[in-house]
């Protein structure tokens, strides 16, 4: 009896230890709760002479002037080799004992970024992406990297530094250098099999060319028109709304002029891709089109057309699926052609520096050499890796033979960069009952309700969560008196 | 009175030490299951009562009832509700009787009945993204293999949008049953394997035949055991996400939405493509809502099915 109430105790006190330290044991490897303590002491007193041992390392370090490491977060991997390999080269070559990590974290980012800077550990440079930049700006984890510009960077990317976007307050937290935007891509082979010459400049040309298309070639499997629609927002934030900027100067249905949402002027926008979306234009499946497939459709020549953002859609069709017919790029078409504002482009390539790296100075080195320099800027804008928007890199430069044949893909004199909506800015501030625009018009595109009651009522929604946010002290209007938004 | 004393104290203690070598047991899981389930449940019924858009976002602001209200106006989330007792009908309906008849098919010692057990209970152990992805491919409507041998064989003329609007749940319901035969199939046999010999001997002997031993032995004799195959269906069945966020997403237009991926999409993006701005308060309250129902739902059954219990 004595001997089993003894091993009872040994279990459990395995058990509890085995949950203390965090792993579990083997059968085969069972321990007593005195061989685990002792291992645990042990152990414990390893990691602590380690400890001591990492801060004489890093002293020893610090005195005989060992490198110094900068690590660096990226979300893209379309030009992981390319910047690899300059910061290989910049390894090699940098007199200042520095030593560059550069990681990818294609997926997940912004939770990646969320978990660093719960845990402490984040690195010293991150590139921007949207959601990340306006979770933390404000909780002050973004260096401001003003002090550090001198005359040279100034002249060379002032362009770039834009206010309420990546100058808030007098401070700069990061400065993008390319820019992606939205365009309609076509295959030129279908649309000359129909006796179509050029693109659609038109909401109406649209429309009927995609119909043609369908009606002519679908027994051979080609249809006129697709759209990513298996998820509301991905498809129509870079098509429909894209298309709503140029028709009606709005962005993501907030007037900059008014201070109010209006969505009711998107619907003829709403009108033509209820028909696009239909049997006699559109590529069939396109409720569970993601984008991925729908490109491999597009390199295949099933898709006559399709709206998608020019930064990847070239790459895409050169390395990922190698497309044998030969594709165009246009600007977004509009309702009988007048384009009433800008097209919003997005920056990119932008680099927030962490506001706890104990190596800022190091850190801004790092990125002089090589995030902007523009020899590297110009090897990438020329390498096809992105749009550039810095004039010295432009100027002299040999663009990759894609953006010479079809200067569309170009940032031009009717893109820009719009503000922040009041929900871009602060999403608390907009809480929109029911669907989000997005679902809203997906709804109306796929033939469910009246389109001009629908954005009535979507108009209504969102600016009563506006009005609520506003009353509540945690929104607040955005109006521009005077807003042109041809150039906003 | 003295002796007896001396007995309930040495009794006391035994009881005592019993009692503590029993939670000594219970300790390790029980404070695993304190920190990574009763924990999460008390930080989630907390921000059910705040605004908060996530570490860094924001700091929570108390905004009492408000959440909770949002959620009985929010209709999406109720076409998700509707959604899921569609989607959980329909796939305990067809999941138990083939899992069943498997079950009574493969549990007879005959060659090969190992190896098609193993086959069909594969997909269990399969990843619900590549299965997602198979199924995908499959289904889709523009070169689907589905479609393709329907028309080969004339089944249908035209394709069928497997995954559109019309269609999507079907499609849904069919991966998910193909998914999940194969664990409940091995549950019915473990059952099966607990029915005594003896009483289907007797039947036999009483002139029953097969139909009447399996109605009138088989299946009453299994009751407990369906009673929590049933019950395990049922919560399996309303907190489903995988297969519905790999093959639809909850498209086409909410089609496919079901209450726990829509609680989901509020902490976290459903696809790699898609960016979100958490909403943790909102996403609370409607999490909340959807255990209430789907707790609702499993006290019903388990009341409804006391009779179960009661074997022959």
């Amino acid at each position: 009896m004595r001997r089993k109430k003894l091993t009872a105790l040994i279990m459990t006190g395995t058990m509890l230890m085995g949950l203390l330290t965090g792993c579990g044991q083997d059968s085969s490897e069972a321990q007593t709760g005195t061989e685990i303590k002792a291992e645990e002491t042990a152990k414990a007193q390893e990691e602590k002479t380690a400890t001591k041992d990492e801060v004489k390392e890093e002293a020893k370090e610090e005195s005989t002037g060992e490198k110094t490491t900068i690590t660096v977060w990226t979300k893209d991997r379309h030009d992981a080799e390319y910047m690899q390999s300059k910061v290989d080269e910049y390894n090699a070559t940098n007199t200042d004992n520095i030593e560059v990590v550069y990681e990818i974290y294609s997926d997940n980012y912004p939770q990646a970024v969320d978990m660093v800077f719960q845990n402490g550990d984040a690195p010293d440079i991150f590139v921007f992406q949207e959601q990340m930049f306006r979770n933390y700006v404000n909780a002050g984890k973004y260096a401001d990297i003003t002090p550090f510009m001198d005359d040279e960077f100034k002249e060379t990317f002032g362009c770039n530094l834009i206010d309420d976007y990546n100058v808030i307050d007098g401070k700069c937290y990061f400065v993008p250098t390319a820019a992606t935007v939205c365009r309609l891509f076509y295959n030129k082979d279908i649309f000359k099999r129909v006796g179509i010459d050029k693109a659609p400049e038109t909401l109406d040309e649209m429309v009927e060319d995609a119909r043609l298309i369908t009606s002519q070639l679908s027994g051979e499997g080609i249809y006129g028109f697709a759209a990513n629609m298996k998820g509301a927002q991905s498809a129509l934030s870079r098509s429909l709304m894209k298309q709503g900027e140029r028709e009606l100067g709005i962005k993501f249905g907030y007037d900059f002029g008014t201070g109010r949402y209006d969505f009711t002027g998107y619907e003829n926008l709403v009108s033509a891709w209820r028909t696009l979306m239909s049997p006699e234009c559109a590529f069939p499946g396109c409720e569970s089109l993601d984008i991925d497939p729908l490109r491999t459709q597009f390199a295949d020549g099933k898709i006559g057309m399709y709206i998608s953002f020019t930064h990847a859609e070239p790459g895409v069709y050169a390395n990922q699926f190698p497309m044998e017919e030969e594709w165009g790029c246009a600007q977004l078409p509009v309702t009988d052609g007048k384009v009433v504002g800008a097209e919003h482009y997005q920056p990119m390539n932008g680099y927030l520096f962490n506001a706890e790296s104990t190596h800022l100075e190091e850190a801004w080195k790092v990125y002089r050499a090589i995030f902007t320099n523009v020899d590297v800027l110009r090897g990438y804008y020329e390498g096809g890796f992105g749009i550039s928007t810095v004039p010295a890199v432009i100027e002299g430069a040999q663009p990759a033979q894609y953006y010479l044949d079809n200067p569309d893909l170009l940032i031009c004199d009717t893109d820009a960069v719009y503000p922040s909506t009041p929900q871009e800015a602060n999403v608390d501030a907009v809480i929109v009952e029911g669907m989000n625009m997005y679902d809203s018009m997906a709804e109306l595109i796929w033939g469910n309700g009246d389109i001009a009651a629908g954005l009535q009522d979507l108009t209504d929604r969102y600016n009563t969560a506006l009005d609520a946010g506003i009353a509540e002290g945690i929104g607040s209007e955005i109006r521009i008196d005077g807003f042109d938004p041809m150039n906003p | 009175m003295h002796q007896s004393n001396i007995i309930s104290a040495s009794k006391r203690k035994r009881i005592i030490l019993d009692n503590l070598r029993s939670y000594s047991m219970l300790l390790p899981n029980l404070i695993l299951f304190l920190a990574f389930s009763v924990y999460p449940v008390i930080w989630t019924l907390r921000f059910v009562f705040y605004r908060y858009g996530g570490y860094g976002a924001s700091v929570p602001k108390f905004v009492g009832f408000d959440n909770l209200i949002r959620v009985f106006g929010d209709q999406i989330y109720w076409k998700a509700v509707r959604n899921t007792f569609v989607y959980a009908g329909a796939k305990i309906l067809f999941i138990i009787p083939a899992a069943f008849f498997l079950a009574l098919l493969l549990n007879r010692k005959r060659k090969g009945n190992g190896q098609l057990q193993s086959i069909i209970f594969m997909p269990t152990i399969m990843s619900s993204a590549v299965m997602g992805l198979v199924f995908y491919l499959l289904f889709n409507v523009y070169n689907g293999q589905i479609n393709r041998y329907l028309m080969d064989w004339n089944i249908i003329s035209g394709p069928i949008n497997w995954l559109g609007k019309d269609h999507a749940m079907k499609t849904l319901v069919i991966t998910a049953v193909w998914g999940g035969v194969g664990n409940y199939m091995v549950y019915f046999i473990a059952g099966l394997q607990q029915i005594s010999q003896e009483a289907l001997e007797s039947a036999r002997i009483d002139g029953a035949g097969r139909l009447q031993t399996l109605w009138f032995v088989t299946i009453p004799m299994l009751g407990p055991i369906l009673k929590i195959i049933l019950m395990l269906s049922i919560t399996a069945a309303f907190s489903d996400i995988n297969t519905v966020m790999v093959l639809t997403e909850g498209g086409p237009t909410n089609a496919t939405m079901v209450m726990a991926l829509y609680g989901y999409q509020f902490f976290f993006p459903v696809s790699a493509g898609t960016s979100i701005t958490p909403q943790y308060g909102y996403g609370a309250a409607v999490s909340t809502v959807s255990a209430l129902i789907a707790g609702i739902v499993t006290v019903l059954y388990l009341i409804l099915s006391r009779k179960m219990d009661d074997v022959y």
